[in-house]
């Protein structure tokens, strides 16, 4: 987690260079990749800090959007105001779910989440009057800024990634306070933690709810950003593909779910060409770092860099 | 002194469990600043009742009382705030967090700083982080770690293990301290280490209460000894009068004459006096097993004949359970050999020691509760249906072995009648006693050559040990061969032809079962050495490590 000066340097200048290159493509892609980190950053907090699993975080992105859409859309609400009201909703729902879910024991929040991404979803194609169905909601109208509409891939790249790094900082603060300890150790024993006065189930209903913020917030950033959602991304694969980021990104390390989001989102560029078999590309990524790099890439770069120590001396 | 209120009161508490009556009334004072000893032997309740206290339970009767205020049945997290701290007998470090982390967490809970300031970089929480820092240094230097707090917990030894639980406990601020066999899997330097770090805490404030089965490290600390039997308070008093206790002693030996001796047919004279020239089925040589840096055999040999009942006796902890579980292959070996008919064991796997002819009766039972007791015992038969464990084989070729089933099923029935009668009931609905029937039911429906059995007694009443002993009689003059582990020594080398005492992972004496029970060393090894002391002056540092 601690991140060297090097690759902060490393990382500001890339992603500054990225949109002075010109190139739209790379742009699009690379605020792609910051809408999909925030949510990641928010479920490596839940998964890899708090040791909980969610399978349904795609649905908080998903009320996200569609929340700050309707908002804009039906009520003429700002969207700067859209997306922290549709965020409250979504921690609302995140809260009420984590009641229920936390005063058992073991993997029900597991479930429980797969159980409300496929309600969710099916909710959106279904609700046709509120929602579209299929076809979606279009015409979202974008963010304005000192009265510019950021509503082109450069406009929007720097709110973006501004959005994307505070996320960061503030997991990178939460983990380091005591709260952060007291997530930990819930995670390595439940009932050590208990005996040491944390109230277990509070505190992972707290992170359950903070990580459904991160990904309500991107995902109304997101809605604003393409101007049309429609219920497809918002599916069970997107929730996975969070959790190969978290995964790739070693679990319970911030950056990691940064870099994770960055590699997930390229490769789905990629496998691109597989069609929906693209999945499978997924899932066995998934298998084979939990197999064989169960620290995520941060860990092979770890190991490389030793390496190289070792082969200079 | 007498006057002032008890710190800690527990009042007519009782707690029952499915079958198992595990606390029967339980009543007793703890005074501030007192340093109490909850002995007692295996499942007597005082893991129960420390779990009563620390909220992890709520008694089915009865009150206890903190400070005068009824608390049971609050959830651990509130009893702790409200000053009371624990250790557990598995420890539950943290492993992948510091040393300092570890003990860091003890005060979290107190920190006082939501998720939101957190997240938002508020200034209070790096400074509550930066106070945890200096309270847990603190705590380390008292209990001699602090010059390992960067380290993973996973990696200290059991030693330090064990002081880091304690600094951990004492990090919470909790005036009184529940500790849960501090002293378990430690050797004499790292006890006597312990044991002066937990005997400076009365002079910082606390109040102890901690359950041991070491008695020389009982008798170094405890002002003050309740004993625990079957789930009763049986004696209460200073150590030296509950030593000379006549209803203690008999509570960790035995009652004398509990079980009917041997004295017709042709087993009246122990064989190991006119053993015929047999081969030894089992053959322990050298054994030594550690888990992780904690040292549970060494140098364990012993050998059981066909047709004899052994019994290795010895207090909790002294590693008995474990020779059976390395005997059946479930625990890797780190030194030495296991033969079994001759041949060494190492590459065979449990399961093909079960099909070899070796059944294991773990303590505790572990029965499958859902499971009626018939399917139970026909899951005992499963190596015997599958013998080269191949599922699909078997599947395919159709065999007879429901009458197989049925077979064995009826002997076991001949021997334990109560089990044909329960036959549909689940095995989760059984009394102590027909559970541990059913065990040693299942454990014969696989034919087995020898029987091993791991604490039939434990929980038992004692007319329902001495009727489970006569049935290890009779199996034994039946032919069978039985290695049996337990805390009740008296009754089990009343039955034993020949018996071996374990003592903190070594064997300390060996001879026949009459031998043995008239041996001094036994009630040594479980009650201790009266003139065991404190040692005076340094203690040994063995548990401060040599540096990085």
């Amino acid at each position: 987690m601690a991140w060297s000066l090097a690759w902060r340097l490393l990382l500001g200048v890339g992603l500054a260079a990225i949109p002075l290159s010109g190139s739209a493509y790379l742009t699009n892609l690379l605020t792609v990749i910051a809408l999909h980190a925030l949510p990641a950053i928010g479920l490596s907090l839940l998964m890899g800090y708090t040791g909980q699993i969610s399978i349904g975080h795609a649905a908080f992105y998903g009320l996200g959007a569609y929340g700050s859409a309707l908002l804009a859309l039906r009520g003429g609400v700002d969207p700067w105001l859209g997306i922290p009201l549709a965020a409250t909703m979504v921690a609302l729902v995140a809260w009420g779910l984590g009641w229920l879910i936390f005063r058992l024991r073991g993997h029900h929040l597991a479930v429980a989440t797969l159980g409300l991404g496929i309600i969710v979803y099916v909710a959106l194609v279904e609700l046709r009057a509120w929602t579209g169905g299929p076809n979606g909601l279009s015409g979202i109208p974008p963010l304005r800024l000192f009265g510019r509409a950021l509503d082109t891939d450069f406009r929007f790249y720097p709110l973006a990634w501004g959005a994307c790094l505070a996320g960061a900082a503030m997991a990178g603060n939460l983990i380091r306070a005591p709260v952060g300890l007291a997530m930990r150790a819930v995670r390595e024993s439940e009932r050590a933690a208990a005996s040491l006065g944390v109230d277990v189930a509070a505190l992972k209903r707290r992170v359950f709810v903070v990580s459904a913020i991160y990904a309500s917030v991107a995902g109304g950033l997101y809605a604003h950003y393409i101007g049309y959602v429609s219920p497809q991304p918002f599916g069970v694969v997107f929730s996975i593909r969070l959790i190969v980021m978290v995964a790739v990104g070693g679990f319970a390390n911030v950056g990691g779910a940064l870099f994770g989001a960055a590699f997930v989102t390229v490769a789905g560029e990629v496998l691109q060409g597989l069609g929906h078999y693209d999945v499978m590309g997924f899932g066995l990524t998934l298998v084979l770092v939990m197999v064989l790099l169960p620290g995520g890439l941060p860990q092979l770069l770890r190991r490389l860099s030793v390496r190289l120590r070792e082969a200079r001396s | 002194m007498t006057a002032a209120p008890p710190l800690l009161s527990i009042e007519g508490v009782s707690h029952r469990f499915a079958g198992l009556q595990a606390l029967r009334d339980v009543s007793f004072c703890v005074r501030a600043g007192e340093m109490l000893a909850l002995i007692g032997p295996n499942g007597a309740g005082k893991t129960t009742l420390l779990n009563i206290l620390a909220g992890s339970l709520r008694p089915t009767e009865g009150t206890v009382r903190f400070r005068g205020r009824a608390i049971e049945g609050q959830p651990p997290h509130r009893i702790n705030r409200l000053g009371i701290a624990r250790t557990f007998q598995s420890l539950e470090l943290f492993p992948s967090l510091a040393v300092r982390e570890n003990v860091m967490a003890g005060g979290v809970a107190r920190a006082g700083v939501g998720p939101l300031a957190s997240a938002l970089g508020w200034p209070t929480a790096p400074r509550a982080r930066l106070a945890l820092e200096r309270a847990a240094e603190a705590h380390l230097r008292l209990v001699g770690l602090e010059h390992r707090g960067d380290e993973a917990a996973a990696v200290l030894p059991a030693g330090q293990q064990r002081l880091l639980a304690v600094a951990r406990a004492l990090a919470t601020g909790g005036e009184c301290l529940l500790l849960d066999e501090p002293g378990a899997g430690l050797n004499p330097a790292e006890k006597a280490r312990l044991a002066e770090v937990i005997a400076r805490l009365p002079g910082e404030g606390k109040t102890l209460i901690f359950v041991e089965h070491d008695m020389t490290l009982v008798g170094w600390l405890a002002e003050r000894i309740v004993v625990l039997d079957h789930g009763e308070l049986i004696a209460e008093g200073t150590p030296e009068a509950v030593r000379g206790d006549p209803r203690v002693v008999r509570a960790y030996l035995g009652e004398p004459g509990a079980v009917p001796a041997r004295t017709s047919g042709p087993c009246a004279t122990p064989l190991a006096e006119t053993r015929p020239p047999a081969d030894p089925l089992l053959v322990v040589k050298d054994v030594d097993v550690a888990y992780g840096g904690l040292r549970a055999l060494q140098g364990v040999s012993l050998e059981v004949y066909p047709s004899e009942i052994v019994a290795l006796v010895g207090a909790n902890g002294a590693g008995k359970s474990t020779l059976l579980r390395a005997i059946s292959r479930m625990v890797p070996l780190e030194g030495g050999a296991i033969l079994w008919d001759g041949d060494s064991v190492g590459a065979r796997s449990a399961e093909a020691m079960v099909r070899a002819g070796l059944s294991h009766v773990p303590e505790g039972r572990q029965l499958y509760p859902s499971l009626t007791v018939w399917d139970n015992l026909a899951l005992g038969h499963y190596s015997r249906v599958f013998p080269d464990g191949n599922l699909v084989r078997r599947v395919l070729r159709r065999h007879r072995w429901r009458d197989d089933i049925r077979a064995r099923a009826e002997e076991v029935f001949a021997l334990f009648p109560i089990l044909r009668e329960r036959r549909a009931q689940r095995a989760g609905t059984l009394s102590g006693g027909e559970g541990q029937m059913l065990a040693m039911g299942r454990a014969l429906m696989s034919a087995p050559r020898l029987l091993m059995l791991d604490e039939p007694s434990l929980g038992l009443a004692p007319q329902v040990t001495r009727e489970i002993m006569g049935r290890l009689v009779r199996l034994r003059e039946e032919g069978l061969t039985i290695l049996l582990v337990e805390q009740n020594a008296r009754a089990a080398l009343e039955i034993a032809d020949r018996g071996y005492v374990l003592e903190t992972g070594r064997v300390v004496a060996t001879g026949s079962g009459r031998q043995l029970l008239r041996d001094p060393e036994i009630a040594h090894a479980y009650l201790g050495r009266p003139t065991d002391r404190l040692p005076a002056g340094p203690f040994p540092d063995s548990t401060r490590a040599t540096g990085p």
